[in-house]
């Protein structure tokens, strides 16, 4: 604000010499005219304070006179400076509103936008968070359709190997059964005979597989 | 004459246990009769006479040697068998693979019939157990049948 206004410091400082000019100017008037009125009073002393009275009154009235008129043109300047100070002031302040103004309508269009593009950054966030949470749901429920298909294929298959290994476990025990049977059978009907004829067979075999070398 | 007396041995001898056995008591004899009290070296039998008190520990060391060499096939019997059968495969089994050939007889009564036999550390099964094992699926099968009808 104050170095929008150099001008009105400028004024006052030419108010001021103008001033101090004409205090200098009445001053050395002054003592001029005190010189001549010396210099009468020592010549003629009666006439020279009448014609010393009267130059004074007469220096006086132009020294005030010209006083006058400069201050009356110094008002005037200093009105007319104080005007177009004025002038730029409003222009500056008509210039400064307008750029608050514009700032404002900058500061709305800015939130316009910000908003529009947050409302659009939400909107588009939501559409992801809404995909992902689909191809969440979809992935999780085939996960789970798979992690039960996976458990039925797997209780099936302990199903099956169990069934077998019970089908096995029977097996065995018929086979077990089947054996002490026929021990028990054989113990009371092979003869000796038979049971050297099965060790020579066992022998001949050994030896036509090379068993025994 | 290492080889004569094994022979000798070995001739009605077919577990490497009755051998080494007949070798240690024939063992005592020799000596007895060598160093032992009244012991007289003209009045011997034939199979003594291969034998003095230089020789005898000698022969008797390489005899224990030798039979302990023999590798000896391990017959597996259902029950225990006579000395007159063990005699018996004793001498079939010389006929198949050699006049010094030997066995060791063990009992394993879950072979039901037939025997089963160990050589060089390898077990092999001629028995009926493993004859029921080798045709399990199809007595099953049978049983099976057997019982849908």
């Amino acid at each position: 604000m104050l170095n929008t206004m150099p001008g009105l410091t400028t004024f006052y400082n030419i108010i001021y010499i103008i001033l101090g000019v004409a205090a200098l100017a009445v001053t050395a008037a002054y003592f001029r005219e005190h010189q001549k009125y010396q210099k009468l009073v020592k010549d003629n002393p009666d006439q020279a304070i009448k014609q010393a009275e009267k130059e004074s009154a007469a220096i006086l009235h132009r020294a005030l006179q010209r006083a006058q008129n400069i201050l009356g043109q110094a008002e005037n300047e200093g009105e007319q400076y104080e005007s177009k100070v004025s002038a730029e002031l409003s222009q500056a302040e008509a210039a400064f509103v307008k750029y608050l103004d514009s700032l404002r309508s900058k500061g709305n269009q800015l939130q316009l936008v910000s908003q529009q593009a947050i409302d659009n950054e939400a909107h588009q966030m939501f559409q992801r968070l809404e995909e992902k949470l689909t191809t969440s749901l979809q992935t999780t429920q085939q996960q789970s359709t798979a992690a039960i298909e996976n458990e039925l294929k797997n209780t099936r298959q302990m199903i099956n190997n169990y069934k077998r290994e019970q089908m096995a476990l029977v097996d065995e025990n018929i086979i077990a059964m089947l054996e002490k049977t026929i021990g028990l059978v054989l113990a009371k009907k092979i003869s000796l005979q038979d049971e050297m004829d099965l060790i020579y067979q066992a022998l001949d075999q050994a030896k036509e597989e090379k068993f025994i070398v | 004459m290492t080889q004569q007396v094994l022979d000798q041995i070995l001739a009605e001898t077919y577990t490497q246990t009755e051998a080494l056995d007949k070798l240690r008591v024939l063992k005592e004899l020799a000596v007895t009769e060598l160093f032992g009290h009244g012991a007289k070296e003209s009045n011997q039998t034939d199979f003594l006479k291969n034998f003095n008190r230089d020789n005898v520990y000698q022969i008797f060391d390489e005899l224990e040697k030798e039979i302990r060499t023999i590798k000896p096939l391990t017959i597996f019997f259902p029950f225990e068998m006579s000395a007159a059968e063990l005699t018996k495969v004793g001498k079939y089994l010389r006929s198949k693979f050699g006049s010094s050939f030997l066995f060791e007889a063990r009992i394993d009564p879950n072979l039901i019939a037939g025997v089963a036999l160990v050589w060089n550390g390898v077990y092999k099964d001629y028995s009926v157990r493993q004859k029921i094992a080798d045709n399990q699926d199809k007595i099953l099968a049978v049983l099976q049948e057997y019982i849908k009808h």
